[in-house]
C-alpha cells in the first residue's frame, strides 16, 4: 500500500510474483504520514483500507469461482464418458469372476472407487451449474412439505445411526418462492452432514426450527455432533474444504447449499463451538423483492 | 429372431459397455461411431432399440435423432448423455415437435444397461 505524503486518498496495491512489495522508503513514508494524522482520521483511513481490501478478496473469490465453474463444467463432462467405460469394464470382470476369486473383492474396490468419481463429478456439475440455474423452476412452496420429503429420504440412515430428528416448525408458515429442488439439496447436504457429525456421538439428535423472522423465513438445523473448531468454523462453506475422511466427502455439498440461497437472495449462516454441536441457519426472504433471480429479469 | 439393437456414440468405451453389458443376453448389437454412421446402419435395418449419445462431431444426437425419426416412428430410442442441459434447447424441441424418445444421465452401469433393455425389448418392468 503506498501512502503520499499529506495525502490518504490516494493508494496503490504493488504486486510482485512473490508477493507484496514494501520498500523500506515507503514504511519511512507510511509512519511519516501516520503520525501527521488525528486519531479521527487515522481510523477513517484504517475503515477505507479494510473496505478496500474486502473488495478485492471478494473479487479474487469471484474470479476464483468462474474460473473453478469454467473447468469443472468442461472436465467433468467430459469424464462421464470414459467412467462409464472403466465402471462397465469392472463390472463385466465382476460378472464373470467367481466371488470366492481373491481377484473379486479387488473388482468390487475399484467399482466403489469409480461410483465414488461419479459422485465427485456430479457434484461439480452441481457446482459449475449454480450461476445459469434456469429461472422457470421457481414457485411457491411450504418448507415444511421439503423437510419432510428430504427426512423422508433420510428416513433409513436415521433410524439405522439412531438420530433422533426433532421438528418445531411455527404454525402457519408461509410459502417461498423457490426452486424446490435446489431447497431440498440444501436440507439434503445440512441433514446429511449432521448424520455424518453424530456417527461418534453417544447422544444424537438433531433439531429442525422454522418460523417467520421479519421479511424472512428462517430455518435452523442443529444437531449434538462434535461442533466446528472456531479456527475452521469460516472455511466450511469454502469449496473443496472438507472435515470428512478421505473419499468420504467432496468438500462442495456447503459450498454449493451456501451459492443456492444465495441466489434465492437469503442467506446460510453456521454457528458452532466444539463440544456443543453446529447449527445451520437458512434465512429465505418471504417477498419476491429480494430475489437475485427477479432483479435479472429487471435487465439490472 | 435375434432383437436387434443400435448404439451410436463416438467413444469407444461407451460402445463396448453396451457391448460387454448385452453380451450374453441374445440380442444383436450394433454399433456406430457417428451420427452419420448410425443413420447409415437405421436406413439398412430395423432396429428394436437404440441408444444414442447427444454431444458428436458433425452430426450430433438431436439432428441424428430427427433424421432416425423420418424413417422409423416407433422404435425405442434411449439418449445417454451428460450434456442433457447444454442441449436442453434441443431435447425440447424434439419433445414439441412429437418426436419420442427417453433420457439416461451418463454415466449408465452394466445392471442399468441390462434392465433399461429387457424393459424396452421384452417389456419386463425391471427398472
Amino acid at each position: 500500500m503506498v501512502v503520499s505524503r499529506g495525502d490518504c486518498s490516494i493508494r496503490a496495491f504493488k504486486y510482485a510474483p512473490s508477493g507484496l512489495e514494501i520498500s523500506d522508503d515507503l514504511i519511512a513514508r507510511t509512519k511519516e504520514t501516520v503520525n501527521a494524522l488525528s486519531k479521527e482520521e487515522l481510523m477513517k483511513e484504517l475503515q477505507n483500507t479494510v473496505k478496500q481490501l474486502d473488495f478485492s478478496k471478494k473479487m479474487i473469490h469471484l474470479e476464483k469461482m468462474s474460473a473453478v465453474g469454467l473447468l469443472t463444467a468442461g472436465i467433468a463432462h467430459e469424464l462421464n464418458n470414459p467412467m462409464m467405460g472403466i465402471l462397465n469394464y469392472v463390472q463385466y470382470c465382476m460378472e464373470h469372476t467367481p466371488r470366492e476369486d481373491k481377484r473379486y473383492p479387488v473388482m468390487k474396490d475399484a467399482e466403489r472407487e469409480i461410483l465414488r468419481c461419479n459422485s465427485l463429478v456430479s457434484d461439480l456439475v452441481s457446482y459449475s451449474r449454480m450461476e445459469d440455474t434456469e429461472e422457470k423452476g421457481y414457485q411457491l412452496e411450504n418448507c415444511s412439505i421439503l423437510l419432510e420429503q428430504t427426512l423422508s429420504l433420510l428416513s433409513y440412515r436415521l433410524t439405522e445411526s439412531n438420530i433422533q430428528v426433532r421438528q418445531h416448525l411455527a404454525p402457519g408458515l408461509p410459502p417461498v418462492l423457490m426452486n424446490p429442488n435446489q431447497i431440498k439439496q440444501v436440507f439434503l447436504n445440512i441433514l446429511s452432514n449432521a448424520a455424518d457429525a453424530l456417527k461418534p456421538c453417544k447422544t444424537k439428535w438433531i433439531d429442525i426450527r422454522a418460523l417467520r423472522d421479519g421479511r424472512f423465513l428462517k430455518i435452523v438445523i442443529s444437531d449434538s455432533g462434535p461442533g466446528i473448531l472456531p479456527e475452521i468454523l469460516h472455511k466450511i462453506f469454502e469449496p473443496f474444504f472438507t472435515m470428512k475422511p478421505t473419499g468420504k466427502g467432496t468438500g462442495l455439498g456447503l459450498s454449493i447449499s451456501q451459492n443456492i440461497i444465495k441466489m434465492h437472495g437469503g442467506n446460510l449462516e453456521c454457528r458452532s463451538s466444539p463440544g456443543k454441536g453446529a447449527s445451520f441457519e437458512i434465512s429465505l426472504p418471504l417477498s419476491a423483492k429480494g430475489k437475485s433471480h427477479e432483479k435479472k429479469n429487471t435487465g439490472h | 429372431m435375434k432383437k436387434r439393437i443400435l448404439v451410436i456414440d463416438d467413444e469407444e468405451s461407451v460402445r463396448k459397455s453396451y457391448a460387454l453389458a448385452l453380451e450374453d443376453c441374445g440380442y444383436n448389437l450394433d454399433a456406430s461411431a457417428s451420427g452419420e454412421e448410425g443413420l447409415k446402419n437405421v436406413k439398412s435395418i430395423n432396429y428394436d432399440l437404440i441408444f444414442l449419445d447427444l454431444k458428436m462431431p458433425g452430426l450430433n444426437g438431436i439432428d441424428t435423432l430427427y433424421e432416425i425419426r423420418k424413417k422409423d416412428k416407433k422404435v425405442p430410442v434411449f439418449i445417454v448423455t451428460a450434456f442433457h442441459r447444454e442441449f436442453a434447447g434441443g431435447l425440447k424441441s424434439l419433445q414439441d415437435d412429437g418426436i419420442d424418445f427417453q433420457l439416461l444421465a451418463k454415466p449408465i452401469g452394466r445392471a442399468q444397461i441390462i434392465a433399461v433393455t429387457r424393459s424396452a425389448l421384452e417389456g419386463l418392468a425391471s427398472y
